[in-house]
């Protein structure tokens, strides 16, 4: 099992690595068009790190995409496996290959490997992944994942925003990455058990009958979320205005 | 042998099963019949742990070990197997999964099964028998057939059931299968279960059967026993009664004609349409 999931990540890698076709397609588009003189190692960083966020979004997202294609969840489901292998067995390969892609990240790109950075690109992979159940097509999954993402990318900011007004945080640096600890803990708890409580009922019904977990503790707590962020927002807005 | 205890089951808010029992003990070869969408399949499903039951439970015999799926073997009518797989790469998964040291894999040789074709590349009747071999290698307790083996030819046809009487009288194995068309499968079915509403309408021993299900041919319809369904010609009708027996015999004025498995289960089902 662990086989053909190693095997159907690296194929979602190489599906993604056709992002770095990009690289000579921007060289040329600059040399014969615009002439801005891009460094080949400018454009090579940029396409990289894209590469690396579109595979954290997109592994998460077809983590179920061979059994929804094949139509294999009654094969999967019949076979001697509890659900927590099932999701090992899915999750180890992918976020071993995101892992060494960060690696990569930091020899070719000087990408500085740490929490605060690396944070955000398993927050899109584990995103990305719970909500894999309720999204139709990949395309549907990255839309998710972006509303996502900036509910997250907002949760930090006034999360940061109260905590500075408050003055919470003596340290801006450990305080950054508290606040980015939280609001991806914020967001993914919810998610994740909804995933989880999905993963653990799962059977072959239809999909869509199988998403209460979503509906009664997924999106609530996005709704709050949302609610938090729109009563703080103004007051956000006028304190980033004036700094 | 294995229990079905107070079953519930519905898809939303359509109720498939309520409070629905059934015992099959061990070695039996116990045939599920009924019209479309009474819920045959989905008891399969529920049996192979693919469907999750609302209530009740589902009780293997011990023999079954801890995760009776280990002995379990299902082939639905989707023939669900990951397609992108070549032969070889599923052979192998199935392999990893159930812990198997050995497969042997003549059942596919016989069929021009290539190690590197790919599983969506087969033909429903190839696909049937590798599915079946990779049923086979598990050496299962419990084998459920869905309405598949009616779709494939008959040469592979004569194979998978070939295979599944040769299993039999090697083992004490249990198999439930859900049929519509019995011709093949006359010969190995020991016990006929008629689903009607999510209930069992009918539970026999298939010679009990035969000797309570015949067809009357006359001009009237017979005061006893009941009609089951009829058919209606120019001059005369056929009666399909239930249940007959000998001190019925007097009574009726009319030829009394044996009938197989397939024209009982037609005569059951005809009967839900009438």
């Amino acid at each position: 099992m662990l086989k053909k999931e190693i095997l159907d990540a690296s194929k979602r890698l190489i599906e993604c690595l056709l992002v770095l076709i990009a690289i000579p397609i921007a060289l040329i588009w600059d040399k014969v068009f615009i002439h801005f003189r891009w460094e080949f190692s400018a454009i090579f960083n940029a396409v990289f790190i894209t590469t690396v966020v579109v595979y954290s979004i997109y592994s998460g997202a077809t983590i179920f995409q061979s059994e929804k294609k094949d139509r294999a969840f009654e094969y999967l489901l019949s076979m001697p496996l509890t659900r927590m292998k099932i999701i090992i067995y899915k999750i180890f390969p992918r976020i071993s290959i995101l892992a060494l892609m960060i690696i990569g990240l930091a020899i070719f790109s000087g990408f500085k490997i740490s929490l605060t950075n690396v944070l955000p690109l398993i927050f899109l992979f584990l995103i990305s992944a719970f909500i894999s159940f309720i999204m139709s097509s990949v395309i549907m999954g990255f839309i998710g994942v972006f509303v996502v993402y900036i509910v997250f990318h907002f949760t930090s900011r006034i999360l940061a925003f109260i905590a500075l007004k408050h003055n919470i945080l003596s340290d801006i640096a450990t305080g950054s990455l508290l606040i980015h600890l939280i609001s991806t803990f914020i967001l993914l708890i919810p998610f994740g058990i909804a995933f989880w409580k999905t993963i653990k009922n799962l059977d072959v019904k239809p999909l869509k009958l199988q998403m209460q977990p979503y509906y009664c503790i997924a999106f609530p707590s996005l709704f709050a979320i949302i609610i938090f962020l729109v009563l703080f927002y103004n007051d956000y807005l006028s304190w980033f205005l004036t700094r | 042998m294995i229990k079905l205890k107070d079953l519930s089951f519905s898809y939303g808010k359509l109720k498939v099963f309520e409070n629905f029992n059934l015992q099959v003990p061990e070695g039996q070869v116990c045939l599920i019949t009924g019209i479309n969408g009474v819920g045959k399949s989905t008891l399969l499903r529920l049996i192979a742990g693919v469907l999750k039951p609302a209530g009740g439970e589902i009780i293997f015999s011990e023999k079954m070990g801890d995760d009776p799926r280990k002995k379990l073997g299902f082939i639905s009518e989707i023939l669900s197997l990951y397609e992108s797989l070549k032969v070889a790469q599923a052979i192998e998964l199935h392999m990893s999964v159930y812990n198997l040291s050995h497969f042997d894999d003549s059942l596919i040789r016989h069929t021009k099964i290539e190690y590197s074709q790919k599983i969506k590349e087969l033909s429903t009747g190839q696909k049937t028998i590798f599915h079946l071999n990779l049923i086979l290698s598990i050496e299962p307790e419990l084998f459920l057939i869905d309405e598949i083996i009616h779709s494939i030819d008959a040469y592979l046809r004569r194979i998978f059931l070939d295979q599944l009487i040769q299993l039999l009288s090697k083992r004490k194995l249990t198999v439930i299968m859900v049929n519509l068309n019995f011709h093949d499968i006359e010969h190995i079915v020991e016990r006929v279960i008629l689903l009607k509403a999510g209930k069992v309408a009918v539970d026999e021993e298939i010679n009990a059967l035969k000797t309570k299900v015949k067809k009357v041919i006359s001009a009237a319809p017979p005061q006893s026993p009941s009609i089951l369904s009829q058919i209606d010609y120019s001059d005369h009708s056929e009666f399909f009664v239930y249940p007959y027996s000998e001190k019925h015999k007097e009574k009726i004025d009319g030829e009394i004609i044996d009938l197989n498995l397939t024209e009982i289960v037609t005569a059951f089902i005809g009967g839900e349409y009438a």
